[in-house]
């Protein structure tokens, strides 16, 4: 008899005790649990490159989450958690966005991930945040795998992605008319595999490029490049190419006197951002970009009302700046990866990131500041290229780009 | 024609800027130094410090970068080659030691200044010139005379001067240098110094072509090491000619082959000069003669 109660006392101890250890990690934030933990803050994550050339980046990125949060406090935060956004800066290096993003995960109990600002940080990042179950919205990066459902549930993108540019930049030349076209662009395999999808555009339109001018990433010396382009006799030149190379050709490109508004030539987003425009200088006036079309405007059109007062908004924070170091683009995309994780927490009613995720992925038609959003479980680019247009980059108001039009 | 020549002559300047600064270094001490392309980034890295963060004029710029570089590459010296002796032709740890050395400091720039490459300002106007019917910028002009001073600067150095006929004792014999009364390792530190300097110059002329940031010499380096071998290992002169040579038929290349097979062609042709001429253009005489 006395046995028994000594085994009895011992098996509600046992019992007891996993009951505190069971509680004990829901308390730790773990987001594997079936029940949403009780929390005082909602906690956002964000690493970025925020020093060195780079800066820009991280700083872009900062002030759309930034915007964000501040607006979602002011309307009583999400399902009545305030939001607390959490800065690091990996000075665009993998290994140390690696290690950041540990030390946010494990030591801060982040609830939700943003960034980074590299698509190699992003590469080195991704498999540690699929394995800690963390809802991850990339608003920067454009590397086209870095969106994969299947290996990474819980990744979402606010950008259009490389190829998805790519492939716009070639359809919108055919659709503006021009007929012969030539591209720049390296011998990547990224450079090489875009090659055929716009030959493979250019042919079902019964067309040719007039040259796919080819050079190694980083080549220091374009003009043959250059002379490559001008040769051809195009009537249009895209650029598909990484920054430095993309301002090395067009400084190329000035020697030949081969610019706008000679030729036009159009560079995918990138050739927006403010750090391609310092290292192009003069020779990107009148270069073409592309944008998501609801931060641009037009000579009759100012754009969104609510877009335009973020743009506004944005502005009087930082006077002076007038396309200095900030891109409009790039701070929407941001803003929309923080609005987008309160819409699927909101909509989930859960901090479970299985939950989170199918929330987003059942967004359909979501009003973003940038365009419209629409993900599934197959499918987590939350925009295509159709949202895009042709800007003038160099040409601002309040910090949105003037949009071309025929 | 006109243009891809003159563009050769501006990257072959810059070759042969790296080529005289490696010689400088195989004239005392038989060895290339494999950390000399992140000398270069160095020089360029600390002209954006002084030049475009601080708002010095590029020539005062210039001249810090040259000392501090030149201190880095003392510290070099002493850290990477100095412990191997005297005998450094029957030992690869130096090898392995420049080369990290290298690795080393290409990561502390990626640190200190991040990854980005950036704009840095051309010597003279930013305005693009004339000349013989070719738009260029003055600052590929002042490359070009820079590199060939530099090049007449170390040819009188060493054909020339006490101090040229020292070094060229301390490559051939160390133990008979020292029986001379000259001080082998003050020949080493003063070659080091001056390979330095050198660096610094070549990081101000490079960086409004290329972009200054810590990968900017990542293949130029290696077309440098190139040019000083088909110039001939020792030779000023077949530097200065090496990489002026290697520039132009590298850009003259490109009218018949795409620019993506630009580094193939550099290879190529080094490849050739060097199977055809194994000694270099100039070779490398006067070592086995003092």
């Amino acid at each position: 008899m006395r046995r028994n109660s000594i085994i009895s006392v011992l098996l509600v101890i046992m019992l007891l005790m996993t009951a505190v250890v069971g509680c004990g990690g829901d308390q730790a934030g773990d987001n594997s649990g079936q029940q949403a933990p009780v929390k005082e803050e909602f906690v956002i994550g964000s690493v970025g490159c925020m020093s060195g050339g780079g800066a820009s980046l991280g700083k872009n990125m900062r002030i759309g989450v930034e915007f964000a949060v501040e607006e979602i406090n002011k309307n009583g935060g999400i399902n009545g958690m305030p939001v607390r956004a959490v800065f690091r800066d990996d000075e665009a290096d993998p290994t140390k966005s690696l290690s950041l993003v540990r030390e946010l995960v494990e030591k801060e109990g982040i609830d939700a991930f943003i960034g980074p600002t590299n698509t190699t940080c992003a590469i080195a990042i991704q498999p540690y945040l699929t394995e800690k179950k963390i809802i991850h919205l990339i608003g920067g990066c454009t590397g086209t795998d870095l969106i994969n459902p299947s290996k990474y549930p819980y990744s979402f993108r606010t950008h259009i992605n490389d190829r998805d540019q790519a492939l716009f930049l070639v359809k919108e030349a055919i659709e503006k008319g021009y007929q012969r076209i030539a591209v720049a662009h390296d011998t990547s395999a990224l450079g090489m595999g875009v090659q055929k999808d716009m030959a493979a555009v250019l042919s079902e339109n019964g067309m040719k490029a007039a040259v796919f001018a080819t050079y190694n990433a980083n080549d220091v010396d374009m003009l043959p490049v250059a002379q490559k382009l001008k040769e051809s006799n195009p009537d249009h030149i895209l650029l598909f190419t990484l920054m430095p190379d993309g301002a090395r050709i067009l400084k190329a490109l000035e020697k030949l006197d081969f610019l706008p508004p000679t030729v036009p030539i159009t560079g995918y987003a990138a050739t927006a951002l403010p750090a391609f425009r310092d290292l192009a200088g003069s020779a990107c006036k009148g270069v073409w970009s592309l944008a998501p079309v609801n931060t641009t405007y037009s000579e009759t059109d100012p754009g969104l009302p609510e877009v335009v007062e973020l743009a506004k908004r944005v502005e009087e924070a930082y006077p002076g700046d007038q396309g200095k170091d900030l891109n409009f683009f790039t701070i929407c995309a941001y803003y929309d990866c923080v609005q987008l994780i309160r819409t699927g927490v909101e909509k989930a009613n859960s901090l479970n990131a299985d939950d989170i995720k199918a929330a987003l992925e059942s967004l359909d038609d979501y009003k973003g500041a940038q365009a419209n959003y629409q993900f599934s479980s197959t499918d987590h680019e939350g925009l295509d290229a159709e949202c895009l247009v042709t800007v003038d980059a160099n040409q601002l108001k309040h910090g949105m780009y003037l949009r071309i039009e025929d | 024609m006109l243009e891809l020549i003159i563009a050769g002559l501006t990257m072959g300047s810059i070759y042969a800027l790296l080529a005289l600064a490696i010689n400088i270094i195989y004239s005392t001490t038989g060895i290339i130094n494999f950390a000399h392309g992140e000398l270069v980034m160095l020089g360029g890295m600390f002209g954006i410090v002084l030049v475009v963060n601080s708002g010095l004029p590029i020539i005062a710029g210039m001249f810090i970068a040259c000392g501090m570089v030149a201190m880095i590459a003392i510290t070099l010296y002493y850290s990477t080659i100095r412990p191997f002796g005297d005998n450094l032709t029957s030992s690869l740890g130096w090898l392995m030691a420049t080369l990290g050395a290298g690795i080393i400091f290409r990561n502390v720039a990626m640190l200190i200044w991040g990854t980005q490459p950036r704009p840095f300002p051309p010597l003279g106007s930013e305005e693009l010139i004339n000349v013989l019917g070719v738009r260029i910028l003055p600052h590929e002009i002042w490359t070009l005379v820079i590199t060939f001073l530099i090049a007449i600067f170390f040819t009188v150095v060493l054909d020339k001067t006490m101090l040229g006929s020292a070094i060229k004792a301390t490559a051939s014999n160390r133990n008979a240098t020292r029986l001379m009364g000259i001080s082998v390792e003050r020949m080493v530190l003063a070659c080091f110094t001056m390979s330095g300097a050198v660096a610094a110059v070549a990081g101000f002329l490079i960086s409004p072509i290329v972009f200054a940031g810590p990968e900017m010499t990542a293949t130029i380096g290696l077309k440098g090491f190139g040019a000083a071998i088909i110039g001939g290992l020792g030779s000023s002169r077949g530097a200065f000619a090496g990489g002026i040579m290697l520039g132009v038929l590298e850009a003259l290349s490109m009218t018949m082959v795409t620019p993506g097979y630009k580094d193939a062609i550099a290879f190529l042709i080094m490849i050739l000069a060097i199977t055809i001429k194994p000694e270099g253009i100039f070779g490398v005489a006067y070592e086995k003669k003092v």
